[in-house]
């Protein structure tokens, strides 16, 4: 079996490891004045080559050529580097902290760490993944730590160095390895492609590089996959197929689509990449990035060199950030960042990224501010367009959900807010009937969060007050209903129940009649509380400008229509009882019995 | 050595790129370790199992001998089939795994270790893998399969090569389910886009009649909610519940035969008492996995029609995926409903977490259901 070449081409000496200069120079510096430290803690993220200098460090405070002394330049080729890189030198304990993390393995150290080295001169203990110790053997672990034997130098390697206990850091000697940069990743590819016969462009290694995330393993893996996945010669397209990566296009095209409000486009987008085989999340993460390329063009006149694998990229992403505006960008990168998240946590990730497609795309489907301003973008950029009226399609479904409606439901704080952020631009805001869009809207749902400003509005309406809409006969009263029960809704819950069972029955002349079911007289009963009655009252006369009067009835029963008559429905005793009787098979029972 | 790829992957259907990778590393020497990620019910497993029959196999790969055939029933020696214990794959599992994997293989050339659920490894049992992930002996091998590749530690993934699977294209689909099954063309083309790219799903619909059913009963539950009286709602979730009972009942009827096979088989008394046991925790594990999985496919069904609705009502019917209800679809959606659509979803969405934090099961669904019906109120 042919070796990973993340195994074979671990670095062998100090000046193999790439990108960790600050580490390196310590440690040969510390090595060459004999000052070699007793703990060090090697942090860093994974594949940045903390487990790699440990061993090479071992390897100088061993190595033969050192005659005697620690050298800075191991050979590697001794027998004692050999066996060091094998693993099986006996001095050198390379120990697993997350299968050995308990007290027990480290007192077992303990008791060890005292004997003189066997082979070498100095035994070199590598505790790798230190954070996964127990607090309790981090604590065993403290004082060898603190004060080992002249010959013990221990080395702790970590990707998560905030789990360590502070009291083993201040013991330490801490090196932090860093992500190594895209080009420093890039030429250590080449250096392996050229020993290893590979034949791979520079630009197709700048996209493995960039799939690497910063780690120098992750990115000899995905050269070892590629070369034996292209047999020896690998082709960008290759490199982008297997690893997924997103064409550059699709990424301009999507953006675009979002831009353009355009929803059934960008949901047959979605589909088209799920049936040619993109990883979603892959996309997410690949779109993301374009996003934030963008971001940074907008933000800067002369973007930096990491932006755009070629000027033609970088001219279109100018060009692109020129159309888009910032804060759509920015909700775009939010919404974004949140499906990502509800995917890690188990979501699917094709209904995500629709969601959020839907969101941004069709803003009335998202109740949050960002939204709002999304919807009044659009309405500015829409507003030449409409100027000529076209309110066709306005009345065409739907004739009970208004523009004003709709309006309503998303301002903020109250109506002076709103007309505030429309004024910025000069477009004017509370939405007319003319608006094409308008015929799309619906009333918000309950949850939409603004519970403090519903409070302002029974009071002003702004809607409401100045287009009486609403004719004051049955049929588009009937009409309206749903719209009447939302606004109901926003302001008091328990009415709007009350009210969801009834409909608007006859009307005769100024009298309107609620009609329930047959069993809900409680309802009828409860819309007849003078509150309620004059709550809705007034609401019938935003709606229809006329003073209404209210009545109900329940069907099956009389009508029951001035509230005065509300006791009349109390139940006398006897009726009581005998009620119980047929309902509950209940028997009086004579007193004189107990 | 003989590779005959189209005996071990020809299972797979739409994984073009996955079986490229998976052969080509067979030809030019597989790495030691390999992450098999993608959605659920793609053939992740299945082609893990192929693979390391590959590894084993004497020609490298032929398919059909007796350790090709032994491997991929799951009963060799030197195939480790590891799968969570409850709801994790814990440290113990993990030492255990790391101690066999230092001995050599019983009979064939390597011993690989199949983990299945990968991301169902707890902190500290991914932590403990991770020495012997990296350097292990050289006749080991690891395929770790999983469908939620963002919830493994980087540093695993970081030392697997990844083989990524991906939602079979709907075409080939079709074409598979034209193959194997009685389906007409329309049933194929609906079954496949139902199926959200799952040969496995898809064929379930395509061969059984309940599955059929299940699904549209399903629908018409979902289409009905918004109309649906409380009652109403609280009998659909009772009855949602009660047809998961019988799933994970079916399951385990067929470990109940199993077991009384083994029982028949098994010599002295210790080893019956060890089959018992042993059928008990998987007959449980099976139920609670089966219930788990009917749940997550009601979920789905239900995310999925509110999803079409809204996709339709925008226009894009073509991307709707109950391709077989269009009709309904363009009779519901309606394109002001759009907000109220993504709030049907949304609720879906907070059960599916619920139902991960194992809140109680008819409670949920009876929220869920209230909920969506609030948000496609009018």
């Amino acid at each position: 079996m042919p070796v990973s070449l993340y195994r074979k081409y671990r670095p062998l000496g100090f000046d193999d490891v790439v990108g960790q200069g600050h580490v390196t120079r310590t440690l040969t510096n510390a090595i060459r004045q004999e000052r070699v430290s007793h703990a060090y803690l090697f942090a860093g993220p994974r594949g940045t080559g903390k487990t790699s200098t440990a061993k090479i460090l071992a390897m100088a405070l061993n190595c033969e050529s050192g005659h005697g002394k620690a050298t800075p330049t191991p050979d590697g080729t001794c027998p004692h580097c050999e066996a060091i890189r094998r693993g099986s030198f006996m001095d050198v304990l390379e120990i697993d902290a997350a299968s050995n993390r308990g007290i027990d393995e480290i007192r077992d150290i303990r008791d060890r760490v005292q004997f003189a080295p066997v082979e070498g001169r100095m035994k070199v203990y590598i505790v790798d993944e230190v954070h996964m110790l127990t607090t309790e053997a981090f604590n065993a672990l403290l004082k060898m730590l603190e004060e080992p034997p002249p010959h013990v130098v221990f080395v702790l390697a970590t990707t998560e160095p905030h789990k360590v206990l502070p009291t083993i850091l201040s013991r330490c000697q801490r090196f932090d390895f860093r992500r190594p940069a895209l080009a420093e990743i890039t030429s250590v590819l080449k250096g392996v492609a050229a020993t290893e016969n590979i034949d791979v462009s520079e630009s197709t290694l700048s996209v493995v590089s960039r799939a690497a995330a910063g780690s120098f393993r992750d990115a000899l893996g995905i050269l070892d996959q590629l070369s034996s996945y292209c047999d020896g010669k690998i082709s960008l397209q290759d490199a982008l197929a297997m690893l997924g990566v997103a064409e550059q296009d699709l990424l301009f095209e999507l953006v675009d689509t979002v831009d353009g409000f355009d929803t059934k486009g960008a949901l047959l987008f979605v589909e088209r990449l799920v049936q040619s085989g993109y990883d979603l999340n892959q996309f997410v993460k690949d779109l993301l990035g374009h996003l934030r390329d963008l971001y940074i063009v907008q933000h800067t006149q002369d973007p930096p060199d990491s932006i755009g694998t070629s000027d033609e990229h970088v001219e279109s992403l100018k060009s692109q950030a020129n159309r888009i505006s910032p804060s759509r960008l920015v909700g775009f990168v939010d919404l974004l960042s949140e499906a990502q998240r509800a995917v890690r946590q188990g979501g699917d990730p094709r209904l995500e990224l629709e969601l959020v497609l839907i969101k941004l795309t069709h803003p009335e489907a998202d109740s949050s501010p960002r939204a709002l301003t999304a919807r009044l973008e659009r309405l500015e950029r829409t507003q030449p367009r409409s100027a000529g009226g076209g309110n066709g399609r306005q009345e065409s479904r739907r004739p009970e959900t208004r523009p004003a409606e709709e309006c309503r439901a998303h301002l903020p704080e109250d109506g002076g807010d709103a007309a505030d952020a429309g004024g910025a631009d000069g477009a004017s805001v509370p939405a007319s009937p003319e608006r094409p869009e308008a015929a799309e809207e619906t009333p918000e749902r309950s949850e939409s969060g603004m519970a403090p400003a519903e409070e302002s509005h029974l009071t002003r309406m702004p809607g409401l007050d100045h287009d009486p809409h609403v004719e004051a006969n049955l049929e588009s009263l009937r009409r309206a209903w749903p719209i009447l029960l939302s606004s109901v809704k926003k302001r008091r819950v328990a009415l709007h129940a009350i009210l969801a069972e009834g409909r608007p029955e006859t009307l005769e002349g100024d009298r309107l009649v609620i009609g329930f079911p047959a069993g809900m007289a409680f309802q009828a009963s409860q819309l007849e509380r003078p509150d309620n009655r004059s709550f809705v009252v007034q609401l019938l006369r935003e709606l229809t400008g006329r003073e209404l009067a209210l009545g109900t009835r329940v069907s099956g029963g009389s009508a029951k229509e001035e509230a005065g008559e509300e006791d009349a429905r109390l139940l006398s005793q006897e009726e009581i009882l005998k009620a119980l009787q047929q309902e509950f098979d209940a028997r009086p029972i004579e007193e004189d019995q107990q | 050595m003989a590779i005959c790829a189209d005996a071990l992957f020809g299972e797979l259907v739409g994984q073009r790129r996955a079986r490229a990778i998976l052969e080509r590393a067979l030809e030019t020497g597989p790495s030691h370790a390999y992450l098999f990620s993608g959605p659920p019910g793609v053939g992740k497993t299945e082609a893990a199992l192929a693979f390391a029959a590959a590894l084993c196999c004497n020609e490298g790969g032929c398919g059909v001998c007796p350790v090709c055939r032994r491997v991929r029933e799951g009963i060799h020696p030197d195939v480790d089939l590891v799968s969570p214990e409850g709801t994790f794959i814990t440290v113990a599992q993990i030492r255990e795994i790391n101690h066999d994997t230092s001995l050599r293989p019983f009979e064939s050339r390597s011993r690989v270790t199949i983990i299945t659920e990968a991301e169902a490894m707890n902190t500290e049992a991914a932590n403990a893998f991770l020495k012997t992930l990296e350097e292990p002996p050289p006749h080991a091998y690891f395929l770790l399969v999983t469908s939620a590749l963002e919830r493994l530690l980087p540093t695993i993934v970081s030392r697997c090569q990844r083989v990524a699977f991906q939602q079979a294209p709907a075409p080939e689909l079709e074409a598979y389910l034209r193959g194997c099954c009685a389906v007409t063309d329309l049933e194929a083309k609906s079954f496949a886009r139902a199926s959200e790219g799952s040969p496995a799903y898809a064929r379930r619909l395509a061969e059984s009649a309940p599955a059929r059913e299940h699904r549209a009963q399903l629908i018409n539950w979902a289409r009905r909610v918004p109309e649906a009286s409380f009652y109403d709602l609280g009998v659909a979730a009772d009855e949602i519940l009660a047809s998961l009972e019988h799933l994970g009942e079916e399951r385990a009827a067929e470990l109940e035969a199993a077991r009384e096979r083994q029982r028949d088989w098994a010599g002295d008394a210790r080893t019956r008492n060890r089959i018992e046991k042993l059928y008990d925790q998987r007959i449980k594990r099976e139920r609670r996995r089966a219930q788990a999985d009917g749940l997550a496919e009601v979920l789905r069904v239900f995310a999925g029609w509110y999803r079409d609705l809204a996709t339709v009502a925008v226009g894009a019917e073509q991307a709707a995926l109950n391709q077989d209800y269009l009709y309904e679809l363009r009779d519901g959606a309606f394109v002001g409903m759009v907000p109220g659509y993504l709030g049907a979803v949304d609720a879906v969405k907070r059960a599916q977490e619920r139902f991960r934090y194992n809140v109680d099961a008819k409670c949920t669904l009876e929220d869920m259901l209230l909920a969506i019906k609030e948000a496609l109120l009018p």
